[in-house]
């Protein structure tokens, strides 16, 4: 039997996969798991955008190992970004913080999870007027 | 004696119904047609501008009907110029507490808050040549086609795309999504909307809603995990493409022209679904669109080439305001 996979779903939003092997389809809850073969994942990256996107996940050497084969750079790319990376890049100045908003492709999705991130912590005012204008659909004075 | 076009003549009638490829009475057409050679035949600054008027209330009129979708989807305001259309969002209100005997109870209030729209412009600026318009070579029926389907699709895809970046950052259960349609994905997103307003909505491209029917089946054996469909989901998936109805949610097909861009894109995202709650008020539908006015117009000749223009434009806009929660669902395929 071919080894097994955690494909994790690290949103807040169900994530559903058809395979091969899963034809009925298998809906991934919010921050939850499935077990998917090699076969799987190829398969799924090959049919859908959610691997590219990091919208799944694997567990952090496949997962590097997986962009890699894509050709998808993690490193500092915020679809991929963990809640403690996007909260130190939070912590970075107002600078860093425009520029950083400003230079990827970063999924509405997790701008939300930004917001969200930056809404539990302590930012100076700098940094939520550069939150509000990159952010406008979100109200960073009010807790 | 000067001809004056206004909203309710009947030539405007005849253009709309002509640009909208509607069977007509040739000799209407052609009294119509005459009329329209007869104000170019003078192009005088009076009848260059009752053809503009033509135009501007047969753009006018396909627009309002073509845009009826977003009363589906959308709470739509539609404001005179200059005014500001509001709308109401509704905000965590009244709290109950369970306490101790004789303890204070927090206050809480019922709390809205207002959300103004300030409105963009969708212009469009058909050019033809005045000698071509005086001979009947062009016709005005073509114009309202060409500039009224531009303007909807431009407009259309703005207003789309203002709902599905939003949409995007919801959480279950208003957003999902899938390397297909999953059942075990989307039904609860769809339950979830008939437990709380007592029914629902799909809005979607055909290429989406057509996915549906496959998931109706029932496995009728475990071992060999086959599949059984009713005989009437397979008869009406094979007449219309679509089935009319599932997990009791009226299916509906949103019209989705191609871009005129010489790409072979659709306006509308081909894979989104919309769940919209059919048993709330219009008011607390997250997309909110003003129209500002209707289509106005403005003509000028170019000496230079003989070209004639008409500017239309039409002011509008469109926001996500979601108060307490979303009132409505986005499933989105992330299929390729």
């Amino acid at each position: 039997m071919s080894d097994k996979f955690r494909v994790n779903n690290p949103n807040d939003y169900p994530v559903g996969i058809i395979t091969p092997e899963k034809p009925y389809g298998v809906n991934i809850p919010p921050h939850a798991f499935t077990m998917c073969t090699q076969d799987e994942i190829d398969y799924l990256t090959a049919t859908c955008t959610m691997f590219q996107n990091g919208v799944l996940r694997l567990a952090e050497e496949k997962q590097k190992e997986l962009a890699a084969s894509m050709g998808i750079e993690m490193e500092d790319n915020a679809n991929f970004m963990s809640d403690d990376d996007i909260r130190k890049k939070l912590s970075g100045n107002a600078n860093q913080l425009r520029k950083w908003l400003e230079s990827d492709d970063i999924k509405p999705y997790v701008m939300d999870k930004i917001a969200t991130i930056a809404k539990t912590m302590n930012l100076s005012m700098n940094k939520i007027l550069v939150l509000q204008d990159k952010l406008p659909d979100y109200d960073f004075l009010d807790k | 004696m000067a001809i004056e076009i206004r909203k309710d003549s009947q030539i405007v009638e005849v253009a709309t119904a002509a640009a909208r490829h509607e069977r007509l009475d040739s000799n209407v057409v052609e009294n119509a047609n005459q009329l329209i050679r007869d104000l170019a035949s003078d192009p005088n600054p009076h009848n260059k501008y009752q053809i503009a008027q033509l135009v501007k209330f047969g753009v006018n009129d396909i627009i309002k009907q073509d845009t009826n979708w977003l009363d589906n989807l959308a709470d739509v305001k539609r404001v005179g110029f200059g005014d500001k259309a509001e709308f109401d969002v509704k905000l965590p209100g009244v709290k109950a507490f369970i306490q101790a005997k004789g303890a204070t109870t927090p206050r809480t209030k019922n709390s809205r808050k207002t959300v103004s729209l300030e409105t963009l412009s969708v212009s469009a600026r058909p050019v033809i040549n005045i000698v071509e318009l005086q001979n009947g070579l062009a016709n005005a029926a073509d114009i309202i086609n060409d500039a009224s389907f531009q303007m909807e699709c431009a407009m259309n895809g703005y207003i789309e795309n203002v709902l599905k970046t939003a949409a995007a950052a919801w959480s279950a259960p208003y957003y999902g999504t899938g390397s297909g349609l999953v059942k075990s994905t989307l039904d609860p997103m769809i339950l979830h909307w008939i437990r709380v307003a007592g029914g629902a909505a799909l809005f979607g491209d055909i290429a989406e809603n057509t996915k549906l029917a496959a998931l109706t089946g029932f496995v009728a054996n475990a071992t060999s995990g086959t599949m059984q469909f009713a005989g009437n989901i397979i008869n009406e998936q094979n007449q219309n493409a679509v089935i009319g109805t599932y997990l009791s949610a009226k299916v509906v097909n949103l019209i989705n022209p191609l871009k005129e861009d010489g790409t072979d894109g659709f306006v509308f995202d081909d894979k989104k679904l919309y769940i919209v709650p059919t048993g709330i008020d219009a008011g607390m539908r997250p997309l909110k669109v003003v129209f500002e006015g209707d289509v106005f117009s403005t003509e000028a000749t170019n000496i230079d080439d003989l070209s004639w223009e008409i500017r239309l434009d039409q002011y509008f806009n469109a926001a996500i305001a979601k108060g307490v929660r979303p009132y409505m669902g986005m499933y989105a395929d992330s299929s390729v």
